[in-house]
């Protein structure tokens, strides 16, 4: 025989190589194969990666706390970024009407967002998953009736929700007592607009899943449906979750952005990206474009970035879009 | 297409499709991976050559390579394929578009996917011939007529009218058979035609192929697993195995005295009908997987250990009684709307304790429902489950039936969806154990698991694994020894060997034999292969429409069938002609 690899070498050949280690099990594996093999995947998630690690360490990374009064300098208000005429190094992106350097209440905004991103969809993903295994499972009339629900969910734009939900809120609490508790209202409105999602998706994998033989072995094991969903049918409909979860931090974002930039957000104590692009709105006609410019392409760079991610995550974990 | 006849004769001699020296290259992320190495073949007018071979052994890929249909980036190396002494590989896609159809047709497995359900059968027909003929649409279409009738399809010029999902699946496949002569080709090659069809079916449509072939004179390739098919209808043979042409010439010399030993194993492996052997002949040339060589020992061994209850008459161990169940095929809210397909229908059975119980009918017949109806799946809607003298359709409490539930397990035909991916071996198997609590600690879990590996010939390292790392074959071991990880008294095989080769079919055949004996298990042996069922049960029902037409000894029923199905389905039974080969026959060095 030749030299040449036979079928069955490739197999021994990976019998014999497979290396120990978590990095190196990593290396080996197709998923990471496929992300290496795209630039733009890699340099997206260096991106988010950084602006997630920058984000969160804000008050170490950030030149100036722009909460602490003490720091602030009424005399570098409205400044230039660092390559305009009047612009100085202290400021690299400039400054806002009260002296604030733009680029460090970037960083303290898009810490805002990204933790009411994180958490919605945190909770829109338990609360999804959770109903679309039962419905998918159940079947008969629970289904019917979780299904009609979502369906009527749906008919309502995500941002109309929203707004309904913090209506409500601050009709209850009045708008002092909301200020208070304005985060969590923030995240269970966006949190609850976003969970059909997950429920369509886990309920139809469910479906699929419960077709397939190793579930019927675990029912002739005499498993209980609880375990049966949470050990054996779980973990198998994670993928497409995972692929939602990703695309929809990036919506999540934006519609926190979008209700802040409405006034019905975050309260502007402690601003996010879209609560500074609303403020910056108003200087963009006196010529202080930099106020909301910067915290507007922030947003634009991290939701893309993120959005880059889950596309590529969606077909590298789909054989059949390959 | 009349020269084509008329020329058959003397062309006989001549070759109407050669490749010489192909060899087919997928270049893949860990290396070359070479599917077919140096392959000869040649196919005369009026012949049909059969390549044979197991999963894996490059067949398909042949029958791509000629169409130039490989799929990228699979990329033909070396050789040369030739219709009619011209050149076809290499040429542009616009060229190869023209010979597909035209001069070459392919025949796919699924009938049902192979034609298009939004277009009448004649529609179709008839599209295909005005692509390729001279020839008017009248024309046209009063030859898909005459094809349709060539074919057997009863009425055809009421039936061109009709829409794929009218036709059955062997009518459908008859379907394509026509739409694949329609422009009078010169070669046809048929990928696994028989394959998704039932014994009865296959039996029709491979006579259909013979005639076909004979009548228009072309030369066709017949490309299966199935050693019946090769030996029923083909004029010459080629085995492959792993990208190569083993061994090649006329069908009854390489069936009767196969010069190579991998066709040897491979034709050993065949479950025989006429026979009964005790174990099935050592095959060579097949996966390592060691044969247990430990004799489990009841006595001392943990699967022997206190059967903690109920008494069982020597007359049956599982009892079922007017067994029924039906299925709603249209929802309605009116009772007289609903449509219902009775798939089990007032059956009626005894398994005694440590016999293989056989259940044998085509697809559709209700063999699985039964398993399902057994284990607890389903709910009959009527009749009664006795297992032990206790009756299991009476039984409320979760606890009560998990308590009988431990006692029967079932071992599932598909090995790559019976194992839930993301568990490690070790868990997969210790799950019913921790469940039920039969052992006392964590670490006698892990040495029972790992002796339960060991005795299903895998050994206790496959533990560490995860069920991707394992073939088909070595994945049915696994669903063997988590069945018997419940100490099960009673195990149900459905089809356990249908999706596997056949010389692992043979091997996980064995081993279920020596656990049976060593185990004094009781089983229900599910299976629509009449051979399988002769080798494996000592008794045996046939099933039909839901209902059972016969039962009795395996012996008696091969030999003198009462009921008229039986004899029909045992007369459709493929059997390869020749003997085995004589015991003293050199083998040739491969």
């Amino acid at each position: 025989m030749s030299a040449r690899p036979t079928p069955e070498a490739p197999e021994t050949g990976r019998a014999r190589a497979r290396p120990a280690g978590l990095l190196a099990r990593l290396d080996e594996s197709d998923l990471f194969y496929s992300f290496r093999r795209s630039p733009i995947v890699v340099a997206a998630a260096a991106i988010s990666f950084l602006m997630i690690l920058a984000a969160v360490f804000a008050p170490l990374v950030a030149p100036q706390d722009p909460f602490d009064m003490a720091q602030l300098d009424l005399l570098d208000s409205l400044l230039p970024p660092v390559w305009v005429e009047g612009g100085m190094w202290k400021y690299p992106l400039g400054t806002d009407d009260q002296g604030r350097d733009i680029f460090s209440t970037i960083l303290y905004g898009a810490r805002i967002s990204i933790l009411v991103g994180f958490a919605s969809v945190a909770f829109a993903m338990v609360l999804g998953i959770v109903l679309g295994l039962v419905a998918g499972y159940a079947g008969g009339w629970v289904d019917s009736l979780l299904m009609r629900i979502a369906d009527i969910q749906l008919s309502f734009p995500a941002i109309l929700i929203a707004l309904l939900i913090d209506g409500v809120a601050r009709g209850i609490m009045g708008n002092v007592g909301h200020e208070r508790i304005a985060f969590g209202v923030l995240i269970l409105a966006i949190g609850l607009s976003f969970w059909v999602q997950y429920a369509r998706t886990v309920r139809g994998s469910v479906l699929v899943e419960k077709g397939k033989e190793y579930v019927q072995a675990a029912q002739v094991i005499g498993l209980p449906p609880v375990l049966i969903l949470f050990r054996h049918i779980l973990p198998n409909v994670m993928g497409p979750v995972l692929v939602i979860a990703t695309i929809q931090l990036a919506l999540a974002v934006i519609t926190e952005a979008t209700l802040s930039f409405l006034g019905v957000g975050v309260p502007p104590t402690s601003p996010s990206l879209g609560t500074l692009i609303r403020i910056g709105n108003d200087y963009l006609f006196s010529g202080e474009w930099w106020i909301t410019i910067f915290p507007g392409a922030a947003l634009v760079i991290l939701v893309l970035s993120v959005n880059l991610l889950g596309d590529w995550l969606r077909d590298a974990l789909n054989p059949k879009l390959r | 297409m009349a020269q084509a006849k008329t020329s058959a004769s003397d062309a006989a001699a001549t070759p109407v499709l050669e490749v010489r020296g192909l060899t087919v290259e997928f270049p893949s992320r860990r290396g070359l991976v070479v599917a077919a190495e140096d392959v000869n073949l040649a196919v005369r007018p009026g012949e049909i050559l059969g390549v044979v071979g197991e999963s894996g052994a490059g067949k398909s890929t042949i029958g791509n390579a000629v169409m130039g249909l490989l799929e990228p980036p699979g990329r033909m190396a070396r050789g040369e394929v030739l219709l009619k002494g011209e050149r076809i590989d290499g040429r542009p896609q616009a060229q190869m578009r023209r010979i597909r159809g035209k001069r070459v047709a392919m025949i796919f497995q699924d009938p049902l996917t192979s034609l298009d359900p939004l277009q009448t059968v004649g529609a179709q027909l008839v599209e295909t011939m005005l692509t390729h003929l001279p020839i008017s649409e009248a024309e046209a279409k009063k030859r898909a007529i005459d094809l349709l009738d060539q074919v057997g399809i009863p009425d055809p010029d009421v039936r061109v009218e009709q829409y794929p999902h009218q036709f059955s699946g062997g009518m459908r496949q008859r379907v394509v058979i026509a739409l694949s002569l329609c422009a009078e080709p010169e070669v046809i090659i048929a990928d696994e035609p028989t394959t998704a069809l039932d014994v009865s079916i296959q039996a029709q449509i491979l006579e259909l192929l013979r005639r076909l072939v004979r009548d228009h004179g072309v030369g066709m390739i017949i490309i299966t697993h199935d050693m019946g098919v090769i030996a029923e209808v083909t004029d010459r043979v080629a085995v492959m195995y792993r990208g190569k042409v083993v061994e090649e010439g006329p069908t009854e010399k390489i069936l009767g005295y196969p010069d190579h030993t991998y066709t040897r194993s491979l034709i050993s492996a065949v479950p025989r009908p006429d026979v009964r052997l005790d174990r099935f002949p050592l095959v060579e040339y097949i996966e390592a997987a060691s044969t247990a060589t430990r004799k489990i020992d009841l006595r001392t061994h943990w699967l022997g250990r206190t059967r903690d209850f109920g008494t069982v008459s020597d007359r049956a161990l599982v009892e079922v009684r007017d067994l029924s169940l039906r299925f709603v095929t249209r929802r309605s809210f009116l009772e007289k709307n609903r449509r219902y397909v009775q798939a089990v229908d007032r059956v009626s059975f005894q398994v005694r304790p440590g016999e293989v119980f056989g259940l044998v009918g085509e697809s559709g017949s209700g063999k699985s429902t039964i398993a399902r109806l057994i284990t607890g799946l389903y709910r009959p809607q009527g009749g009664n489950i006795l297992f032990a003298g206790a009756d299991l359709t009476a039984l409320t409490s979760r606890r009560e039936v998990n308590r009988y539930r431990r006692q029967m397990q079932m071992i599932f035909q598909d090995p790559f969806s019976s194992l839930n991916a993301r568990f490690k071996v070790m868990d997969i198997v210790a799950e019913p154990i921790r469940f039920h609590k039969l052992a006392q600690s964590e670490a006698e879990v892990r040495g029972i698991v790992e002796d339960l590996l060991e005795h299903v010939g895998l050994g206790a390292k496959a533990a560490q694994k995860f069920p991707h790392e394992f073939s088909g074959g070595q994945r049915q071991r696994i669903s063997i020894a988590r069945a018997l990880a419940t100490r099960p008294r009673f195990l149900i095989c459905d089809e356990p060997t249908s999706a596997l080769d056949v010389s692992i079919q043979a091997q996980v055949l064995n081993l279920l034999k020596d656990l049976q004996a060593d185990l004094g298990l009781t089983m229900l042996f599910i299976s629509h292969d009449l051979p399988v069922i002769r080798q494996m049960c000592d008794r045996v029902a046939v099933m039909r429409h839901g209902r059972i037409v016969e039962v009795a000894e395996t012996e008696a029923l091969f030999e003198t069938p009462q009921h008229e199905y039986t004899r029909h389905l045992l007369h459709l039974m493929p059997r390869l002609v020749a003997a085995p080969p004589p015991p003293d026959a050199v083998p040739e060095p491969a």
